[in-house]
């Protein structure tokens, strides 16, 4: 299947829905006239504009003279259609990183960060990931809570 | 002359041991972190905004001036040694500087993109001193109808000069004026997308967008989707240039820094099509245009050049009338925000300490990325010799932290985190990110100048044609579309953004 195809239908899907999403949050703000626009008057043109748009690329997808003209790509099968590992790994770990800060502070959190991060790599070396993570969090906790005064607390604890 | 003694007075401002200590550690910084593979200037300036925070605006902007054309420069050695561009602008160094490298020259197309930088950054900084002041005094007559014309003709610039399809490119932006929109809208007081969410009722944070499309969305592609990559490190050894080498470059620096000047002004993006224009201005008059793409100087010294300048110039929009031409002006919108400085044309008269500071620093910062970064190349080489497994996570912590920072709420990680998702999903798609983000800060003074407009034109949309500027800008903006839909300009784009 050529690339160009299904990138053109799935971002129209994409903006599609998104479209759709944010005519039916906004279709209760007061829209108002064009002289005294409410706040719903703007988010419902754009985002009907997108629905739009988004119709127009997914039927232009399915078009297959339309899609020949455009420039086409070989899927060589070498890169993935969703990269699922580094996806999870990355934001998983920031995510989970997310919620520990404001509990166990910066040393702890920016460990659990570059250990859950390392997952997203295939060949999770364990000893690097842990060298890594120690040598990640004594930088950042001298550099930005000591260093730069950033307000965040090193520890759980107090000294 | 009045224009000396404002640069007299920003030169004041900037040389005193502070100001040049924050200009030095931006700069420094800056090139640090653009020199990572696959970090942009976007990425690199939306990771340290927060670090500016304490910081008094003067010096703050001076310091995220250094560190976006520190990352700018940055990019271009990466762009040269591993052929991975770290932006779009240094796409175009990348086809020869990288041949150039894998001669064993790699040294001399460091050091002629050092010095074609640095003289479009001087001409570039005199350019400003010379051309926002009027600008912002016209600007100052702008109405709601005038803003709003011109917001909508820097977008359809950035459309234009967007990579692929017209229509994503389109799509991007509606997206990003509606993200723009989420919060409490500033009329009535509703609240807009928030979903009953407290933190959302100031609207979405820049600086967490940026990083969750630039900075997550980014490290996600290169981990999934990593290609082999040599660096040309070991062969970085002198960094002298031939007396040929200087002769086949001089002209190609001063025709880059002409066009990087005039064309970083537009709103929209003007680096991309600076670099871009002088590559093929090049090719075209030179008297062997078959050495470009082998390794041809003139390709590295001309494109850098014009980069540069354009990167410098693109500061114009935003000082004098608030509109960003980039992602990173768009951050620098935010910043500005933050310290309580109104991006604007009221910039020069208001802040004038603030302004012409800004300005004499680019021409320092200039002096001291030449510098700082000739003989520092060697530890610049050893950074990219760095397996990325080992420093993603380390970007990742230092975007995470940044974020947090902002306010100290988790919660602006979670919003980056699904930007990330954002972020990356655009790529699979081909849907490039910058025209989303200049969106997402224009979505909300777009409306508020539309709907003033309209309220004094009884809501009649001709009587934005009335206005004699803002009928000009609308035009232009049509014009532009026209033109970018016609089969032939078409064409002619979609080879250019191949090559």
């Amino acid at each position: 299947m050529k690339i160009r195809m299904w990138a053109d239908f799935g971002a129209g899907l994409l903006f599609f829905v998104i479209g759709c999403a944010a005519i039916f949050i906004a279709q209760d703000y007061p829209f108002g006239t064009a002289s005294r626009m409410g706040p719903g008057y703007v988010p419902i043109w754009l985002a009907s504009a997108l629905a739009l748009i988004g119709t127009v690329l997914v039927v232009r997808s399915m078009i297959p003279t339309f899609v020949a003209r455009e420039e086409t790509e070989a899927d060589n099968g070498a890169t993935p259609i969703f990269a699922f590992r580094a996806v999870f790994g990355v934001l998983g770990a920031v995510l989970i990183f997310a919620l520990t800060i404001d509990h166990v502070g910066l040393a702890v959190a920016s460990i659990i960060l570059v250990v859950i991060s390392g997952t997203s790599v295939r060949d999770y070396n364990v000893r690097e990931v842990v060298i890594t993570a120690i040598c990640l969090s004594v930088l950042c906790v001298g550099l930005f809570v000591y260093g730069l005064g950033v307000p965040v607390a090193a520890f759980p604890f107090r000294f | 002359m009045e224009l000396f003694q404002s640069l007299g007075l920003g030169l004041s401002v900037v040389l005193t041991p502070m100001n040049l200590v924050y200009c030095f550690t931006g700069a420094l910084v800056g090139t640090l972190i653009g020199v990572l593979p696959g970090l942009g200037p976007a990425a690199t300036v939306a990771m340290l905004i927060p670090i500016t925070f304490t910081l008094p605006p003067d010096s703050a902007l001076i310091m995220l001036a250094g560190i976006y054309y520190g990352a700018q420069y940055g990019g271009s050695t990466t762009a040269i040694l591993v052929n991975l561009p770290g932006e779009s602008s240094s796409i175009v160094t990348a086809i020869d500087g990288y041949q150039m490298a894998r001669q064993g020259r790699a040294g001399a197309a460091l050091a002629i993109a050092a010095i074609g930088s640095f003289f479009a950054g001087t001409v570039a900084t005199l350019a400003i001193a010379l051309f926002a002041p009027p600008l912002a005094e016209m600007a100052l007559k702008f109405g709601p109808a005038e803003y709003f014309s011109l917001m909508v003709l820097g977008l359809v610039t950035a459309i234009v000069l967007a990579h692929g399809s017209i229509l994503k490119a389109v799509a991007m932006v509606v997206l990003g004026l509606l993200l723009g929109l989420v919060g409490t809208d500033v009329n009535s007081g509703y609240q807009r997308f928030t979903f009953d969410m407290i933190f959302l009722s100031d609207g979405l944070s820049i600086v967490a967008v940026a990083m969750g499309v630039f900075g997550l969305g980014e490290i996600i592609a290169n981990l999934g989707h990593s290609k082999e990559r040599a660096v040309y490190a070991s062969k970085v050894k002198g960094l002298w240039l031939s007396r040929n080498d200087i002769k086949r470059s001089w002209k190609p620096i001063i025709r880059g820094t002409a066009l990087g000047s005039l064309l970083g002004i537009l709103p929209g993006g003007g680096a991309v099509l600076a670099s871009f224009y002088s590559y093929t201005l090049e090719k075209k008059i030179s008297g062997t245009p078959e050495a470009f793409g082998k390794g041809a100087i003139e390709g590295v010294a001309g494109p850098e050049s014009a980069n540069n300048a354009g990167a410098q110039t693109s500061f114009i929009p935003l000082l004098t009338l608030g509109i960003p031409s980039n992602p990173v002006m768009a951050l620098m919108i935010g910043a500005m925000m933050i310290q309580g400085v109104t991006p604007g044309p009221e910039v020069i008269s208001k802040w004038p300490e603030l302004f012409w500071g800004v300005i004499a620093s680019m021409w320092i910062g200039n002096i001291m990325l030449v510098i700082l970064n000739l003989p520092l190349i060697g530890i610049w080489v050893r950074l990219l010799t760095i397996p990325y497994r080992l420093l993603f996570p380390a970007i990742l912590l230092f975007c995470c932290i940044g974020v947090y920072s902002l306010n100290n709420n988790a919660m602006d990680i979670v919003v980056a985190s699904v930007f990330g998702l954002m972020g990356y999903i655009f790529f699979r798609l081909k849907c490039e990110a910058a025209p989303l983000l200049l969106g997402f800060i224009l979505g909300s003074p777009l409306e508020e100048y539309f709907r003033r407009a309209l309220l004094l034109a009884d809501g009649n949309p001709i009587n934005l044609l009335v206005r004699p500027l803002s009928a000009v800008f609308l035009a232009t903006a049509v014009g532009m579309m026209i033109l970018v839909l016609l089969p032939l300009f078409r064409n002619a784009r979609e080879k250019a953004f191949q090559e």
